[in-house]
């Protein structure tokens, strides 16, 4: 049972003749240091573009104000900014709350032990009364905010990468990703010379086309994956800063990230333009400071002995810097936070910068119209009238209405001394209705309710948005929420609302990177990509199925059944066409293992039938499964199957004992009796024809065709692969 | 080109004639006795989009496997029909769309005449017989409100079962598909629909449902265009036709026309005198005449 928390909490207000308004921000200098002896003059505060008077102006240092920065070992302190003229002196204010968030999403497995060690001296560096908590996502450690900074700097050692590169055969970097992207939605102008450099300038030849039909598939399944990357984050750091949101006062969130792939094109893939702003606008509503570093590792993948590739796209650092750091700006940017870039070395100096800026801020008396306690958010601006200063402030402010009870806390201020559950610990709001009524249902194991909530929803959309919104019903059971989120997006692909489908794209590829386990896939997690492909094949998704197998070879490599899977999507998405160049080796892989063997020869015969090799097509078949197949399916398309080879060979006896066997596994099956028919008719038995086509119309609505499910791929075993996730997911 | 230069339908009823007795409907002017190895043909003849009347065997030029055959006997709107429409209700088909069906199917049985019957056979990756053959009469709106439409839709398989289903031999058959011409899970391919045509005796008119691209902008995919030719080599193959219309407004018209079509064409018997009778035979209809359009099913096959 969730337990309601605190709403955002309100801004601090002086009481005086009127209620004044808190507004803190900083005002730093070009190198960052806070600017000191600004008076009320020097501010020019507006609420919604419409300027409101600024009674007091208090410099607040973190600390002391007069003493300097604890020095990094080896380095000079830096100095603290001397007051020009002095308004107020500075107050002594208790310890900030700063927290450290890592994405480890974006970070290769070791590619993160650098600015990890450079984290820990800005850790050390902090004022001692300062409260530091840690918050690594998706899967890493969360340190609810302390003063024991051992703790923290424990906690921050056991960081490792999580980023799982999704590379395929042709090695794109993020700048390629994003023009190819472009290219494979037709957007003029994009990507073509890539195109023709990964696959040959002879368009005409079907190897190039083949070529390019691959090319595309890797870059959609690309897209999808850094989309959900992308979302991913976004979730987690809305948790984090929902959970922020309930704790009084300014906050400081110091996000590292190596960035993800974001398009700079408009109206290009991977898009997370929207995701950013929303973050962004999350945390100004929070009231949490932003400083994110960037480690713009897209030189060191270029030229590391480790991660070097051929690669097709031209060198463009800066692009790719670009392409990697926008959602980070767009973030940074509407949280009136600052991003700072780093190429080389390990952050020492962004973090150096960040300790001056944070050093001090000022406290802004500001009285508000009565307009503005409505209770709403608010566009807030700070400007201050001196040249070379940079303003950081908050960019939006709720103003309680008048006389309204101020929201409770259910988390309170940190102390001192006992860490507050802020991150750990905090108990998730209640989801919206329907959701709230799906996730009740999903706990409690009534599957049949929760899935005629799903089909009762009124707007599966706006559902499937608040539940992306709204805080993990399970935070201590993930797999829970993963297999509640799985199921959800599932519903949406099959709904015919579009924004429906659209939103069950982003939820699925949202909980890709957070389904992954720490470190070897367990069975959940693979059994969890192997529903998703199940219902995705059936769905005929097959670029989202992609974009899950290619994750689900990656993390579960000894899984056969993931190769077959790849092979009945690309069969999917080339249905017309069928590239033998490309399915083959993965059918052969799969008839390597006994638990595939005899589909993959179904499928790979089939294929080769439909591509005129009938001989080959014939020897792929080989023997028959040995009876007794539990599959009963698999054992009808492997007769069928049989069947048009020995009709094709001209044996038309041979093919008709085939069907006859089909219909002896599946009675009734529909589409035994139309090739019998058929098989019949060409001999010149029209009797036994006309009877069949009769049995086929007059057949009742129980006798199931298995044939439709065989392009299907998976979704046959679906019941069994969603009852197996279910049962994991208690 | 227009669709009244269109040539239309035609059908073969071979030796199963052998249990043809007259039907107390059948019109009186029957002065051809079929026999067990005779064979019935229909032939369209068209001048600037109307039938040409008052033929007589004379006018005809009819090879089988390329001999010249002599003509037994001619009739003109003179046998009863079956018709049948097959519908696909796969997940393609809105509920727009199956209203107009609807609309269109009954519309269409204000045209049977008394003696002819009509069947409904409704398929997505399953075939059902809607109504079976009745009488125009029978009420054949109500078989809609078992339909929804979903899935996919096996259109080639469909289509052979409708051509190879039992008819009353002393009937003329014809059956109307209605599709987008998608087809996603037919066990048979094209080849294979196309040699079953080839054996049975209907005539198969196709609707083809145009794509969005197609309605609006008047151009057709490649994908399509492929489609549409598939259809139409198949369709003549009976001596049928194949027709797109876009949006659903001329879809009553269409089926109404098909009809009608059907309905104003020739039957021709004849006795095969060929070397071989068995297997497939390939058939040639002429008319002695300049400027007329003749359509008549390209083949028959021999028990």
């Amino acid at each position: 049972m969730v337990a309601p928390r605190a709403q955002q909490a309100p801004p601090q207000t002086f009481r005086g003749s009127v209620d004044l308004v808190a507004v803190d921000v900083e005002v730093i200098d070009r190198d960052g240091r806070p600017v000191a002896g600004l008076g009320p003059d020097k501010f020019e505060v507006t609420i919604n573009g419409r300027k409101r008077r600024v009674v007091s102006a208090d410099l607040v240092s973190a600390g002391s104000a007069s003493s300097p920065l604890p020095a990094r070992p080896g380095v000079a302190a830096a100095p603290t900014a001397a007051p020009a003229e002095t308004a107020a002196p500075p107050v002594a204010k208790p310890g900030r709350v700063v927290i450290l968030s890592v994405d480890c999403l974006s970070f290769g497995v070791g590619a993160v032990r650098g600015v990890i060690v450079a984290a820990r001296t800005f850790i050390e560096r902090l004022p001692p009364e300062d409260l530091v908590g840690l918050f690594a996502y998706p899967l890493g450690p969360k340190v609810d905010p302390t003063m024991d900074r051992a703790a923290v700097i424990r906690a921050l050692d056991t960081i490792a990468g999580q980023r799982d590169g999704i590379e395929g055969e042709f090695h794109l970097r993020p700048a390629d990703i994003v023009d190819l992207s472009a290219w494979a939605d037709n957007l003029p102008g994009y990507g073509e010379d890539l195109a023709l450099k990964a696959c040959g300038e002879d368009v005409t030849s079907e190897e190039v086309q083949n070529c390019r039909n691959r090319l595309r598939t890797t870059v959609k399944s690309l897209e999808i994956s850094y989309e959900g990357q992308g979302n991913a984050s976004l979730a987690m750091l809305r948790t984090l800063l929902h959970s922020l949101a309930a704790v009084p006062g300014r906050k400081t969130m110091v996000l590292i990230s190596a960035g993800t792939v974001a398009s700079d094109i408009p109206g290009g893939r991977p898009d997370l333009s929207d995701t950013g702003a929303q973050v962004g606008k999350a945390a100004a509503e929070a009231n949490v400071a932003i400083y994110t570093l960037f480690v713009d590792q897209g030189w060191l993948d270029q030229f590391s002995a480790e991660t070097r590739r051929p690669t097709i796209g031209g060198l463009s650092v800066a692009r790719e810097s670009a392409v990697l750091g926008r959602w980070l700006e767009i973030f940074s940017g509407t949280a009136g936070g600052s991003m700072m870039r780093v190429a080389a070395g390990n952050g020492e100096a962004a973090f150096d910068r960040m300790l001056r800026e944070m050093s001090a801020y000022y406290l802004l008396g500001v009285a508000p119209e009565e307009a503005d306690r409505d209770g709403r958010a608010h566009a807030l601006k700070v400007k201050v009238s001196q040249r070379d200063v940079t303003v950081r402030g908050r960019a939006w402010v709720v103003l309680p209405k008048r006389g309204a009870a101020p929201p409770a806390t259910a988390v309170p201020a940190p102390d001192k001394t006992t860490p507050a559950a802020i991150l750990t610990a905090a108990p998730p709001r209640p989801l919206p209705e329907p959701v709230g009524s799906m996730a009740a249902a999903f706990d409690k194991g009534d599957y049949a309710a929760f899935q005629r909530a799903l089909r009762s929803a009124p707007d599966l959309a706006i559902a499937i948005g608040d539940f992306r919104a709204g805080d993990n019903p399970w935070p201590t059971v993930p797999r829970r929420t993963a297999a509640f989120a799985l199921e959800v997006a599932m519903s949406g692909f099959a709904s015919r609302n579009g924004f429906a489908r659209d939103a069950a794209a982003k939820l699925l590829a949202e909980y890709l990177p957070l389904v992954r386990q720490a470190t070897e896939a367990e069975a959940f997690e693979c059994v969890w990509y192997w529903t998703a492909i199940a219902g995705l094949q059936g769905l005929q998704y097959a670029d989202t199925g992609l974009a899950v197998v290619a994750r689900a070879r990656q993390r579960c490599a000894s899984e056969p059944r993931f190769l077959l899977a790849e092979a009945v999507l690309i069969e999917q998405q080339q249905s017309r066409a069928p590239d033998l160049v490309q399915l083959m080796p993965l059918y052969e892989k799969a008839m390597a293992s006994p638990e595939t063997r005899t589909e993959a020869r179904v499928r790979a015969a089939w294929l080769n039938y439909r591509a005129g090799k009938r001989d080959q097509a014939f020897e792929l078949l080989g023997p028959p499964p040995a009876p007794g197949l539990p599959d009963l399916q698999l054992a009808y398309f492997y007769e069928l199957v049989r069947g048009h080879l020995l009709r094709a060979r001209g044996d038309s006896e041979g093919a008709a004992a085939a069907f006859q066997a089909a219909l002896q596994i599946w009675p009734n099956a529909q589409s035994a009796r139309v090739a019998l028919m058929a098989v019949r008719l060409g001999r010149g038995d029209r009797q036994e024809a006309e009877r069949l086509a009769d049995a086929v119309l007059a057949a009742s609505d129980t006798d199931n065709d298995p044939w439709p499910m065989f392009t299907l791929g998976d979704l046959r075993l679906y019941p069994a692969i969603l009852a197996d996730l279910r049962s994991r997911s208690r | 080109m227009t669709r009244e230069l269109r040539a239309i339908a035609a059908v073969v009823a071979w030796a199963t004639i052998a249990s043809v007795t007259p039907s107390a409907r059948q019109d009186s002017q029957t002065t051809f006795r079929a026999r067990a190895d005779s064979v019935a043909v229909d032939v369209s003849v068209r001048q600037r989009g109307r039938p040409v009347t008052g033929l007589t065997a004379q006018d005809f030029e009819l090879l089988d496997n390329g001999a010249p055959q002599q003509i037994a006997d001619i009739s003109y709107e003179r046998l009863p029909i079956d018709l049948t429409v097959a519908l696909d209700i796969s997940g393609s088909v809105t509920g727009d769309v199956l209203a107009q069906l609807r609309r269109s199917v009954v519309q269409l049985t204000g045209d049977l005449v008394a003696a002819d019957r009509l069947r409904l056979i409704a398929f997505n990756t399953r075939i059902t017989r809607i109504a079976d053959f009745a009488a125009p009469g029978a009420n054949v709106d109500s078989a809609f409100d078992r339909m929804q439409p979903a899935g996919g839709s096996a259109i080639l398989d469909a289509i052979a079962v409708a051509l190879t289903a039992p008819t009353a031999p002393d009937r003329r058959h014809l059956v109307v598909l209605f599709s987008d011409g998608e087809d996603s899970t037919s066990i048979l391919d094209h080849n294979m629909l196309l040699d079953i045509a080839r054996r049975t005796t209907p005539t198969l008119d196709v609707v083809l449902a145009s794509t969005r691209l197609r309605a609006v902008l008047g151009v057709a995919s490649p994908a399509a265009v492929a489609r549409s030719e598939m259809w139409t080599q198949l369709a003549q193959e009976t001596g049928g036709i194949a027709e797109s219309v876009s949006g659903t407004d001329n879809l009553s018209a269409a089926f109404r026309r098909m009809l009608s079509d059907f309905r104003t064409s020739y039957v021709l018997h004849f006795t095969p005198q060929v070397a071989t009778r068995s297997g497939v035979h390939t058939l040639d209809v002429r008319v002695k005449r300049t400027g007329v359009d003749v359509r008549a099913r390209k083949s028959y096959g021999w028990r």
